[in-house]
């Protein structure tokens, strides 16, 4: 059911939002000893939130389109007096003091939050095997992971467990789960929604958004949660000003850069008929360049990695989290973060904080800025001829459980789709578009920097033509 | 390009304690990662600027002053200290 449907329910009396709720905590109960998306489920404040919902509308007060939706939360954005992990050992008791700014924006529409989805450890992984606690199953086929780092957001929608849920997307980590569990996903243009709140992985890439069933449903939640917050200084009320886009006075670019080498044939065959499609209905469909895509992975894991080294700096033992006993401060530090950090996340510290030391610098992290410089000049230039570019999420669908796992350049590869529009800050939708035997494939469409509505438009055409 | 010794040196910076098994396998995996990463020797970069931020992000500031905080988020951030006395965080001497 999307959103409009279930508000509609709502307002007829045809179920109350406690009916709805319990309805999705039995979904819980059922299907996470097969998924396991959830790291935790709040049952009792889910169903007095729900109690809220129903008397308000047993009284006749106006309730908004989210009033008493389920939905859930990625467990590295802050709900208040919830566990908040980032699917880490040394956050693993950490309760969240106050709401992120997404969550305090969706609290006040009076949604339901059924609780919060595992992760790779501080959203750094493709599959979210990373997580500390648990692996999460793809709801497609069990012995494949459901992508990542968003997983059990993805997972948590496609198995029904919940209507929408919120994820964080760095580098691709809400569109790649989503395209392989076959459900919606959208990482917003860097700035629109606020990070505040969000436990911090790479600062200039950092974003929230929403997992959906629908287009639709994207749109409700990313119009709920988007604009500016004195709390991020990055945040903007941006809008691009509503123009109707129909597939019929478009321009699709579609860069060969993306259809290349390792592309796997059925995700490739997939997406191409899609692009047919919308060329039938009216579009116009040019071949595009983004030379500098194929050094955006390189470039996207010193970036990243460098911010990450920094940001993680705050998991000493001192504040908050786990803290080991030690004999003097720097056995405090040494030994808090190498007892409370999981291997990729060490990795990942080691990797930045090389490109940021002194000697490398220059040939690592300076470097790696300036060829961002000339990714993001690709997009630019690419929009100035074209109003959308199709890529694949991904080029292969959701891969075997360990399979990847023991090769971190191997997983890293995994993102190469969806990196280039990280570092230009463009926004970006995963909208499942076919199957590849039984496993979902997703077209991204990408615009320029605050065009969400353009892309949901045309999202929606798309939905009604596949 | 990465020896034992450069790998103690970055985790010393990094404040992490690895495992000698930890440290070899992180030599064989950051050699991997970074012989990757020498892709970006191809690009000619002489011209170009680092990058800044996206859209027209530049010195946001605000007016510097303390803020109070409400009193729940206050508490439930001083229960949390790992070391307290009273309302006062408790380290370790530095020295």
């Amino acid at each position: 059911m999307t959103i409009k449907e279930i508000h509609q329910n709502l307002l007829n009396k045809d179920f109350s939002a406690r009916e709805l709720t319990e309805h999705c905590l039995e979904t819980i109960k059922k299907e996470e000893p097969k998924i396991g998306a959830f790291l935790s489920v709040s049952d009792n404040s889910a169903l007095e939130q729900a109690d809220v919902v129903d008397e308000k509308i047993k009284q006749g007060q106006e309730i908004t389109l989210l009033s008493g939706v389920p939905c859930a939360i990625k467990d590295a954005i802050l709900v208040a007096g919830q566990k908040c992990t980032a699917g880490s050992r040394i956050l693993e008791n950490y309760l969240a003091p106050y709401d992120a700014t997404a969550i305090a924006k969706l609290k006040k529409q009076g949604v339901i939050i059924l609780g919060k989805t595992n992760l790779d450890e501080f959203a750094m992984g493709s599959s979210t095997e990373h997580s500390a606690f648990q692996a999460t199953r793809n709801p497609h086929d069990l012995t494949r992971v459901p992508g990542g780092t968003s997983g059990g957001s993805a997972a948590a929608v496609a198995a029904r467990e919940c209507v929408f849920a919120l994820g964080s997307d760095t580098g691709g980590s809400i569109r790649q789960p989503a395209s392989f569990c076959g459900v919606v996903g959208l990482k917003p243009t860097y700035g629109a929604v606020s990070r505040y709140g969000l436990i911090a992985h790479a600062s200039s890439l950092d974003q929230i958004g929403p997992l959906t069933k629908t287009v639709e449903d994207c749109q409700i939640v990313f119009d709920t949660i988007k604009g500016k917050d004195e709390h991020d200084a990055t945040s903007t009320d941006a809008d691009n000003p509503s123009v109707n886009v129909d597939l019929k006075n478009v321009k699709i670019g579609i860069p060969k850069e993306y259809f290349g080498e390792g592309l796997e044939k059925a995700t490739r065959e997939i997406i191409e008929s899609i692009i047919k499609k919308a060329e039938k209905a009216g579009a116009e469909i040019r071949e595009i360049s983004l030379p500098h895509s194929q050094y955006a992975l390189a470039c996207y894991y010193l970036v990243s990695t460098s911010e990450a080294s920094a940001n993680l700096a705050r998991f000493d033992g001192i504040k908050y989290g786990l803290s080991q006993t030690a004999i003097n401060l720097a056995e405090v530090y040494l030994k808090s973060r190498g007892e409370g950090f999981g291997s990729e996340v060490k990795r990942r510290i080691m990797l930045g904080t090389f490109a940021l030391s002194s000697g490398y610098y220059d040939a690592f992290y300076a470097k790696a800025q300036k060829v961002r410089t000339m990714i993001k000049q690709d997009f630019d230039q690419a929009f100035e001829q074209v109003d959308f570019i199709f890529t694949p999420v991904s080029p292969f669908p959701a891969f075997k459980i360990g399979e990847k796992i023991d090769d971190p350049l191997k997983m890293y590869l995994s993102d190469i789709l969806t990196v280039p529009i990280s570092l230009a800050g463009a926004p970006a939708l995963s909208l499942p578009v076919g199957q590849d035997g039984h496993l979902p494939v997703g077209l991204q469409i990408i615009s320029r920097p605050f065009n969400e509505k353009g892309i949901f438009q045309i999202g929606q055409k798309l939905e009604k033509i596949l | 390009m990465i020896d034992k010794k450069l790998v103690e040196k970055v985790a010393h910076l990094a404040r992490l304690e690895l495992s000698d098994n930890e440290k070899i396998k992180m030599q064989r995996e950051l050699s991997a990662i970074l012989d990757y990463m020498a892709l970006l020797n191809e690009v000619d970069v002489s011209n170009v600027a680092p990058f800044y931020a996206n859209g027209d992000l530049f010195n946001i500031t605000r007016v510097d002053q303390a803020s109070s905080l409400d009193e729940q988020a206050r508490q439930k951030i001083i229960e949390q200290f790992p070391r307290q006395d009273g309302a006062y965080l408790k380290v370790k001497e530095i020295f």
